[in-house]
């Protein structure tokens, strides 16, 4: 975490991006999928902060990471692709 | 710290209503519908509260775990026990996970250098601790009023 100062905020505007993102991603199905989507991303949203506090080498971990999303990015498009969609 | 009692009895409040007026309807629910609102309303509920007592206990660490351990299972077991018994577990996982991570953060608010965050004035302290608290409570007042209103649509 670059801004030591700014914790407060950065953990708002994270758990409301988690909560935009999952919002939006659960709106795709229906009102319920909206709701599971919108709480873990509130969950998410105000735990990332912390992980961020955490690290002490941002520059492998987020390389990891961005890994870590790019495979389940590919394990969900394997998974539409066999269902037909 | 008064203020963060007025929130958490604020929080105490929406629980019971969001738990009097499902308990009152429950019988309109299918098995995924009712499974949704279990684990949306625990995780939610449960987070919230979790971080609210974690700031209000000065206890040490153990004590403060068991107490909200204990907390988490008893709304899990509220939430969920309203519809089935596959309910209750779910509600059970989903309360005890979600008061973990919420005295993650009621710690991480009474003592930042645990994240290595260099505030140690008090004054700041308190007032980060009252900007999360309020921002949580809006949240959870938020997420009470959408599971509210799914029951209603």
């Amino acid at each position: 975490m670059q801004y030591p100062f700014h914790f407060t905020a950065i953990t708002m505007v994270s758990a409301l991006g988690g909560m935009g993102a999952g919002a939006l991603f659960g709106a795709l199905f229906d009102c319920q999928s909206m709701l599971t989507g919108l709480i873990n991303g509130m969950m998410m949203g105000m735990m990332a902060p912390m992980l961020g506090a955490i690290v002490t080498d941002p520059y492998h971990f987020t390389v990891i990471l961005e890994l870590f999303v790019f495979l389940i990015l590919a394990v969900l498009f394997a998974a539409v692709k066999r269902s037909g969609g | 710290m008064l203020g963060i009692v007025g929130l958490l009895i604020w929080n105490v409040a929406a629980a019971c209503f969001c738990y009097f007026r499902l308990r009152r309807r429950k019988h309109l629910f299918d098995g995924r519908h009712a499974a949704t609102i279990a684990s949306t309303a625990t995780l939610g509920v449960t987070l919230i509260l979790g971080m609210h007592v974690t700031v209000l206990l000065s206890a040490g660490l153990s004590l403060v775990f068991l107490v909200n351990l204990l907390l988490g299972a008893a709304v899990g077991t509220l939430f969920g026990g309203l519809f089935n018994y596959h309910l209750l577990l779910a509600g059970l996982y989903n309360g005890l996970v979600g008061i973990s991570m919420g005295i993650m953060i009621g710690e991480v608010l009474k003592n930042p250098q645990i994240c290595s965050i260099p505030i140690s004035d008090h004054t700041q302290l308190l007032l980060n601790m009252y900007q999360l608290c309020g921002f949580a409570t809006l949240l959870l007042t938020v997420v009470v009023g959408l599971v509210l209103n799914s029951i209603k649509a």
